[in-house]
């Protein structure tokens, strides 16, 4: 088991999700969701171990609108996960929030349940209240599958106030072996290999 | 186009002083001016710089720093340990002093052995605890472990001639030759960066600054690891020269004063410049709001002041005409900026008269063709004003400052705002040569910043993000062509890799200074003009380039010591501080008359 700092695995989160292939307009934000993720005990880098593979792949999964009625706006996610388009969904649900009539979002193809609680810390600091229901998961798997997301205007509240998440801020967040490895590995990934050119370039 | 004072700015800030600023909003700079790269370069720290905030908390609240544990030997070699209360907290900082480097090492930031490991730990001085540290270092340098209790680790290194130069002197029994101390840094030790906020599992310090506790500023607990240094320097040359003579004297406090810590920075700071708008947006805009509410003060001036701004131009002048020189492509000449300095002592004969004579002032220097002088100008102004010391609230709260989407605005607002925020990069040819020929890294070696050729190294995918202008111009190229009433949010969802080009501009609309405007991914761009640039906002002096990607500098010179934080005394530091007394004044006057002594 080895403790990491929450600041620390939020400096080397935006990194190693670069490695997964996220893009870098994205790493900073998605570096938060995988943060508070795991600090509230969410295992969110456990899902980074686990799906690896899954997560980098290419053509990205490209999440299109594809329903904008009256009653409900849909997004097709395309087989993306929420650690990727999470925070996107979220603004888009507190976006919603701002209309004269807002509607409910209607996601397909999405997977990830360990950041559905992230997406509604986000907005309740933007003072949206986010009801999440994500289609059920019969075997444990983690499939693609529907989620929908409903937002009501309520009082902002920090994300870092929650509780787990302070805590985890004074006392670090314990994590098995192997996940501390996998963050830090993937982390250093993204440092360039050196040569005498380089050198003459540091600065 | 001159700014606006954000509305979160008058929140932070007395009645007294928030009905002023109206009156010097008028007087804001341009960002056009403030944040070029000559700007930049020009840029200069002042009393609101973090060391000067930290070093008036430091006496405001009387904080106490002990030496209390001295095992040095006569090769310098050995352990020092500090007791420090700090308000409510109670520290310590345990010092381990390896053997020299070999004479001429330049000890590098991939370097895995050091001549210097602090620790600072919560409660008193725990020499268990502080050899488990050690060891750690020792064995696993960076990727050892540590816990909460520690706030961070830090390293350092000697100055190797100052140093030297220093100990010989106190060993004989005599005191050093300030002028050769200043002309070689004026330092005895280099910091070597300070390891915390969660680095190796140290305390995170949202923990420690959620209040107005010690530390709640930014960079105050990195700064005071630097101040530490400076007083490990001054004591490890009293100790060293006390193990090696018994007719050794310590250094006289009036130099102890003088002598600040050194600092070389590179590509990093940059990268953080540019990683952080909101933040640089904060810092840059309370120096240049305290800079508009003095240059907005009606006539009369009071004597008292304008003596005092005389005698601080002075002090800077000779400060410039004793520091170390760069080339002229990456530095004004110091004797350019000392003369234009002294120059303008002169002008402040005539000041007496006129709606806003600082405002008078400041504009009359600009025939005196230092730009850097202009801006030491501004900040010694706001030693005669301290009232502006109110003003590091807004450096405080920018911290926790976290911009994000704004979701309800639409795709042509952020269009709009691009043709007003970055007009200075849409008249870029983004596809001229050279615009955009280098990529930022970090290389294998311990994270250190790089730069490489986009047609020629390796490594482009994996470049550190410092490319505004290309990042906001391909937003901009995507935006233009789509339906300006479509929410930004749904945009977002389509397009996700946008979001943090979205995020920069709309924060630009609400905060000014928030880019640099400059190409820095171009072969023009002097990345030194920006490491000086936040250098200054942190507090060094004097800063020098090394060459274009590396600035040395000096932090906490003429900063109080121990003894004037438990006085209470006045904060005296900063470029217009007096030298160190003796026959300085003499060595500073000469040098003023002859030019700059050559190094």
């Amino acid at each position: 088991m080895t403790t990491i700092a929450v600041p620390e695995l939020r400096r080397y989160a935006p990194d190693a999700l670069r490695m997964l292939g996220i893009p870098l307009g994205q790493a900073d934000e998605t570096g938060d969701l995988l943060t508070w993720t795991e600090a509230t005990g969410g295992r969110a880098l456990a899902f980074v171990r686990r799906n690896r593979a899954r997560l980098l792949w290419t053509p990205r999964p490209r999440a299109r609108i594809v329903g904008d009625g009256p009653d409900e706006l849909v997004v097709d996610a395309r087989g993306a996960s929420l650690l990727e388009l999470g925070v996107r969904l979220a603004d888009l649900v507190c976006g919603e929030t701002q209309r004269p009539e807002p509607r409910p979002v209607h996601v397909v193809a999405v997977w990830g349940t360990p950041f559905v609680p992230y997406l509604r810390a986000f907005a309740a600091e933007r003072g949206v209240e986010v009801e999440a229901d994500m289609a059920p998961d019969p075997d444990g798997r983690d499939h693609p599958r529907e989620l929908w997301l409903r937002g009501r205007p309520t009082a902002p509240r920090p994300v870092d106030d929650d509780p787990a998440y302070r805590n985890a801020l004074a006392r670090g967040i314990p994590l098995a072996d192997e996940d501390f490895a996998e963050i830090t590995s993937l982390f250093e990934m993204l440092r360039v290999p050196t040569s005498e050119r380089s050198r003459s370039h540091a600065g | 186009m001159a700014p606006t004072i954000p509305d979160w700015v008058y929140t932070e800030i007395s009645d007294e002083l928030a009905a002023e600023l109206p009156r010097a909003e008028t007087l804001l700079r341009d960002p056009d001016e403030v944040m070029s790269q000559a700007a930049l370069n020009a840029m200069t720290a002042s009393r609101l710089s973090f060391t000067r905030t930290l070093a008036r908390r430091m006496t405001r609240n009387r904080w106490r720093i002990e030496l209390t544990v001295c095992e040095i030997d006569a090769d310098s070699t050995g352990f020092l340990g500090y007791e420090i209360h700090a308000e409510d907290m109670r520290l310590s900082f345990g010092v381990f002093v390896y053997p020299p480097f070999p004479p001429g090492t330049q000890r590098l930031f991939r370097d895995t052995t050091t001549e210097f490991l602090g620790i600072l730990l919560e409660g008193p001085i725990d020499r268990g605890r502080l050899r488990r540290e050690k060891q750690q270092f020792d064995e696993h340098v960076w990727r050892g472990r540590t816990d909460p209790t520690v706030l961070g680790w830090t390293v350092a290194s000697r100055g190797t001639r100052t140093f030297d130069e220093v100990v010989d002197a106190l060993t004989t029994g005599r005191q050093p030759d300030v002028t050769s101390l200043d002309a070689n840094g004026g330092y005895l030790i280099r910091n070597g960066g300070f390891y915390g906020n969660g680095r190796m599992g140290t305390r995170a310090w949202p923990t420690y600054a959620a209040s107005d506790g010690p530390f709640s500023t930014p960079y105050h607990v990195d700064l005071f690891s630097l101040y530490l240094w400076r007083l490990v320097s001054l004591d490890l040359a009293d100790a060293t020269a006390r193990a090696r003579s018994s007719d050794a004297v310590p250094l006289e406090p009036a130099i102890r004063r003088h002598l600040g810590i050194g600092n070389s920075s590179g590509l990093g700071t940059v990268a953080a410049l540019i990683r952080w708008p909101a933040r640089l947006s904060a810092f840059v805009l309370a120096r240049e709001l305290a800079f508009a509410y003095v240059k907005a003060r009606p006539a009369p001036i009071e004597p008292e002041r304008i003596e005092r701004m005389h005698r601080l131009l002075h002090n800077a002048a000779a400060a410039y005409s004793t520091a170390p020189i760069a080339p002229a492509e990456l530095l004004e000449p110091r004797d350019t900026v000392a003369a234009a300095l002294r120059a303008a002592g002169d002008k402040l004969t005539a000041l007496e008269t006129g709606e806003r004579p600082w405002q008078t002032f400041i504009d009359s220097l600009s025939e005196l063709g230092s730009r850097e002088a202009v801006e030491v100008a501004h900040a010694l102004l706001l030693e005669l004003y301290p009232e502006v010391d109110e003003l590091e609230h807004v450096l405080s709260v920018a911290a926790v400052h976290r911009p994000t989407v704004d979701p309800g605005a639409t795709v042509g607002s952020v269009r709009a705002l691009i043709e007003q925020q970055y007009d200075w990069l849409l008249a870029e040819d983004m596809a001229a040569p050279g615009h955009r020929e280098f990529f930022w890294y970090r290389s294998e070696e311990n994270g250190e910043n790089r730069r490489g050729e986009r047609s020629v190294d390796i490594g482009v995918e994996r470049e550190t993000f410092v490319d505004v202008a290309g990042t906001v111009r391909r937003l901009y190229d995507f935006v233009r062509g789509l339906p300006p009433d479509t929410p930004v949010a749904q945009f977002l969802v389509e397009e996700p890799e946008h979001a943090l080009a979205v995020t920069r501009v709309q924060l630009a609309g609400r905060a000014p200074y928030s880019e640099i405007r400059a190409r820095v991914c171009g072969t023009d761009f002097l990345a030194s003009a920006g490491i000086r640039c936040f250098l200054s906002l942190l507090g060094i002096e004097l800063s020098t380039p090394h060459n274009g990607r590396w600035v040395r500098g000096l932090f906490f010179r003429g900063a109080p010591l121990p003894e004037d934080l438990l006085a209470g005394g006045v904060d005296e530091g900063g470029i217009g501080a007096e030298p160190a007394a003796g026959p300085v004044d003499e060595l500073v006057d000469a040098a003023l008359t002859s030019g700059p002594v050559t190094r």
